[in-house]
């Protein structure tokens, strides 16, 4: 089984991020692969591990994405692919997908596995895309995979009544829900095989995209700026026991937002 | 980041390993090749989520379940299992041991920033990975080759742990007063007979058998720790095929009950009670102590390692509680009853505490990477005299960082403690279990005092003092480098001054010797060694504020930001910011903190021996 597990580098959003004019402060952030992108390496690692094949990476962006390819290849992905940009910063999900979709369009794969959604934009929309651009079928929010075979794939989704269970012919696009596998930690000697593993850079010009693509006449919708969410307000620890704190916890409850009254 | 949780200072660990000593060039030498830039980066990013994840959440759970003894075999807390297992299978655990034993053999710089954050994450497992490590390396230097392929694979997979073995209820800081015995069986291996206490990890139900490196007394040699040799010496005997096979007789009747560290058992352990217990040499017969030497410098700077990682964690826990707290009105408003309560961070004399943390630590991470560093420099390069001078250096740091770092951390956690207030009297808080799972440190390993005797009585006294003279001789040779820098010139002359003021303080020792002997000079060793440790301390974070002060620079030029415009960057910049800070925690820790070091000199200076004259 041949799967593609494409990355997004993103802010770690542990750390306190900065904004000036509209814009992030870039020194200083973290760059980390997004969550659900661990999640669906995971995934594609597991189902390798146990149905054979090879798992590829693959990011778009400048060479500091690299570190993120890095990572994943020390997490156990077999080879990657970085699709070299001079900054894919302020991109929208169409142009994501339509540069996807061409980089993948002759390549052999049977499966690509994405998280349901990019933990910095959160758009969600990127890998529905990719499907139809590539014209293959697609299943969301998957927490469980079956019966994996080169052709077909069974497949556990998260819907909105429960478990949906349903099949799907090879080659296709899924995204994958969290709670499918807690992503491995790194090992040393991982990290260290890192570097000896297949990294292939790929100029993005060189990919034979309609040139509108790549400019801002592509984007279908704009970031116009960044502005950092309100604080959130201190919370306060009621300590104690039981039969002393939720009398005091109804109580402010009462007082302070008027709740139960 | 809470005032509960885990946490590293990647940021300063980053500039130290990155910007400072520039770590990465190690892997210019084919030994650390694999450890390049990226490499490094990588490891220090997965060392710090291991710790946080991993080991971290056990920390409580190991001190209020403890170890304890139970049909002969000493049982773990439970929540180590499953973390042991996987310290070991990602390759945390054996970081710096030999690659071809099983080891990574990464570079001990990059060793210490892994440890910094291990022990953090969990004290008692570092333990573990620290004394294995170092026995197994022990076995490696000395050991017949037969004894290499018995125990070191399975050490470094972590299946087997090690200790070292020196004390024994008569014998503690003084070693050479040993009284286990060894007799020649007359095929190489020894019978060995003797109680050792005060084992740490002696025995533990996370391994399935325990490799001691024990000291004791060949029949027949001479007293002291002359007489002494070095034995590895397992709890099971280990078949050629690497399965387990009949007991050695080595037995752990108790542990010890400890005011803290509970889940690294501190093992009584009795060697041929039936007269059934077999060791092998590692080295020569009354070699004991040289060969001990190696594993106890490594061990010195992994219990100074234990100062520095915890002192960190408190620092900003310390930081984090202080900005979550609400307490009282700002000092410039405390007349008018209305107004708004603070955060206890923007009381004066918490940012005192608060700085005097980090400021401290910062020189402990400086002091201690300089020493690891040398460690990898001296491993590649060939050239003796560079080598030997770089040892040099590294015998002098050792008993520093062991003695003064471990103390140093033990003040920053008691400033913390302070900054909570209650809370931090309490268990709801780390911060009672962080003072006392250090509180070891400066006792094991060689008390504080007996580095100080080891710093001055040995190290300095060694080539009619040459080591020392180099130290200031490298000092010297900075310091002219300050003499016009915009920042750092003023800060450069009042360093200066304590050099020479250490300089006379080791120049008068002669005449110390002459007056009262070298009872004199022991008298005042442990201040000497504190002071001398922060000033030694002082002038690598000055070498670190001189690259931060032109990393700064070089940004607001980058950023087209002039003087006028600079306080703003450094609000909307935290690497910026960071480096600024790095240029106040240095200035401080020169003008406000070393004094407080030199201040335990006062004695000295005044050649007062009253502790020595009075009658108790
Ligand atoms: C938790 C724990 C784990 C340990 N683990 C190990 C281990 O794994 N292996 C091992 O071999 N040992 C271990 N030890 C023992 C430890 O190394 C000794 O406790 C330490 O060396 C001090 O010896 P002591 O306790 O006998 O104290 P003493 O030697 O009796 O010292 C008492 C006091 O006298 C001072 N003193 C003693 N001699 C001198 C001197 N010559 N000059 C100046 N001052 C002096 C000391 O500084 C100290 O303040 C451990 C101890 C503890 C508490």
């Amino acid at each position: 089984m041949q799967i593609i597990v494409p990355i997004k580098q993103v802010p770690d959003v542990a750390l306190n991020i900065k904004v000036k004019d509209g814009e992030i402060v870039q020194e200083g952030i973290s760059w980390v692969i997004s969550s659900w992108d661990e999640t669906a390496l995971e995934a594609a690692l597991q189902l390798t591990e146990e149905a054979g094949g090879e798992v590829t990476v693959l990011s778009i962006g400048t060479a500091k994405v690299q570190e993120a390819l890095r990572k994943a290849l020390a997490l156990g992905a077999h080879q990657a692919l970085h699709i070299q940009c001079d900054s894919s910063a302020g991109w929208d999900s169409y142009q994501v997908a339509k540069v996807l979709a061409k980089t993948l369009a002759d390549q052999d794969y049977n499966l690509i596995i994405t998280g349901k959604q990019a933990q910095d934009s959160d758009a969600g929309l990127t890998p529905t895309m990719l499907a139809e651009f590539l014209g293959l079928p697609q299943v969301t929010n998957i927490t469980a995979f079956k019966d994996v075979s080169d052709a077909s794939i069974t497949l556990h989704r998260k819907g909105d009544d429960g478990i949906e269970i349903s099949k799907m012919t090879l080659p296709g696009v899924v995204t994958v829900n969290d709670s499918l596998a807690e992503p491995r930690l790194a090992s040393m000697r991982g990290i260290m095989m890192a570097k000896k593993k297949p990294m292939e850079t790929v100029d993005i010009h060189s990919l034979g995209l309609a040139p509108e693509v790549l400019q801002s006449g592509g984007l279908m919708t704009e970031v116009v700026q960044y502005e950092k969410p309100d604080e959130r307000k201190e919370g306060r620890r009621f300590e104690g026991d039981e039969t002393e704190t939720v009398p005091e916890v109804m109580q402010n409850l009462k007082k302070n937002i008027g709740l139960f009254a | 980041m809470g005032s509960t949780d885990f946490a590293i200072d990647s940021q300063d660990i980053r500039f130290v390993v990155r910007e400072w000593l520039h770590a990465e060039q190690l892997s210019q030498h084919s030994r650390f090749e694999s450890f390049d830039a990226d490499t490094l980066d990588l490891m220090l990013q997965e060392s710090e989520k291991f710790s946080g994840e991993v080991l971290f959440p056990t920390r409580k759970a190991t001190d209020r379940e403890g170890c304890r003894v139970e049909d002969g075999r000493v049982r773990m807390p439970k929540c180590l299992t499953a973390p042991y297992q996987q310290s070991y299978e990602l390759g945390w655990g054996s970081l710096t041991s030999d690659p071809e034993y099983g080891g990574q053999g990464a570079p001990v710089t990059l060793g210490l920033a892994v440890r910094e954050a291990t022990v953090a994450g969990s004290q008692a497992l570092t333990s573990f990975f620290a004394l294995t490590s170092g026995a197994a390396r022990l076995i490696l230097s000395f050991g017949a080759q037969d004894l290499k392929d018995r125990y070191v694979p399975h050490l470094l997979s972590g299946r087997f742990n090690g200790t070292m073995c020196l004390s024994e209820p008569h014998a503690g800081s003084d070693v050479g007063a040993s009284i286990t015995s060894a007799v020649p069986t007359g095929d190489g291996s020894y019978h060995i007979k003797g109680t050792k206490c005060w084992i740490s990890n002696g025995d533990a139900d996370l391994v399935e058998n325990t490799i001691h490196a024990v000291l004791a007394r060949v029949e027949g040699a001479p007293a002291g720790t002359k007489g002494l040799t070095l034995f590895a010496v397992p709890r099971v005997h280990v078949n050629d095929n690497g399965s387990l096979g009949d007991s050695n007789d080595v037995d752990v009747p108790s542990i010890e009950s400890k005011m803290g560290l509970h889940g690294s058992p501190t093992c009584v352990v009795k060697f041929g009670e039936n007269d059934g217990c077999i060791g092998w040499p590692l080295g020569g017969e009354g070699q004991g102590m040289p060969c001990m030497f190696q594993m106890m410098n490594e061990a010195r700077i992994g219990t100074a390692t234990i100062g520095l990682g915890i002192g960190s964690l408190a620092a900003q826990n310390a930081t984090a509680y202080a900005k979550e707290r609400v307490q009282g009105p700002h000092i410039t408003k405390s007349r008018d009853p209305d107004t708004p309560r603070v955060p206890i961070i923007e009381h004066p004399a918490v940012r005192f505490n608060l700085l005097q943390m980090r400021a401290r630590v910062e020189a402990m991470r400086a002091l201690m990477f300089k020493a690891t560093f040398l460690l990898d420099e001296i491993a590649t390069t060939e050239d003796l005299e560079v080598r030997s001078a770089k040892q040099n250096l590294v015998d002098l740091l050792t008993p520093m960082c062991k003695g003064w770092c471990t103390e140093v951390g033990l003040e920053v956690v008691q400033t913390g403690i302070q900054v909570l207030g209650g809370v931090g009297y309490t268990k709801d808080f780390p911060m009672e279990q962080f003072y006392r799972d250090l509180r070891v440190a400066p006792i094991y390993e060689g008390t504080t005092d007996i580095q100080a005797l080891d710093l001055v009585g040995r190290k300095m006294a060694k080539n009619q003092g040459a080591l020392f003279v180099a130290l200031l001789q490298q000092i010297g040779e900075f310091l002219p480098s300050l003499g016009e820098h915009p920042r750092l010139a003023a800060l450069g002359r009042v360093f200066e001054g304590y050099c020479e003021t250490l300089s006379d303080l080791a120049l008068g020792a002669q005449e110390v010797m002459q007056i009262r002997g070298i009872e004199g000079v022991a008298l005042h060793a442990t201040p000497f060694l504190m002071f001398c440790s922060s000033v030694t301390a002082g002038w690598l974070l000055l070498q670190q504020a001189v690259v931060a002060h032109d990393r700064l620079e070089a940004l607001k030029r980058e950023h087209g930001i002039g003087d006028l415009e600079t306080p703003e960057f450094l609000k909307e910049n935290p690497q910026a910011q960071f480096y600024e800070n790095k240029l106040i925690t240095t200035q401080f820790f020169v003008e406000a903190v070393i004094p407080q070091y030199e201040g335990l000199m006062a004695a000295a200076k005044r050649r007062n021996y009253d502790p020595l004259d009075i009658v108790f």
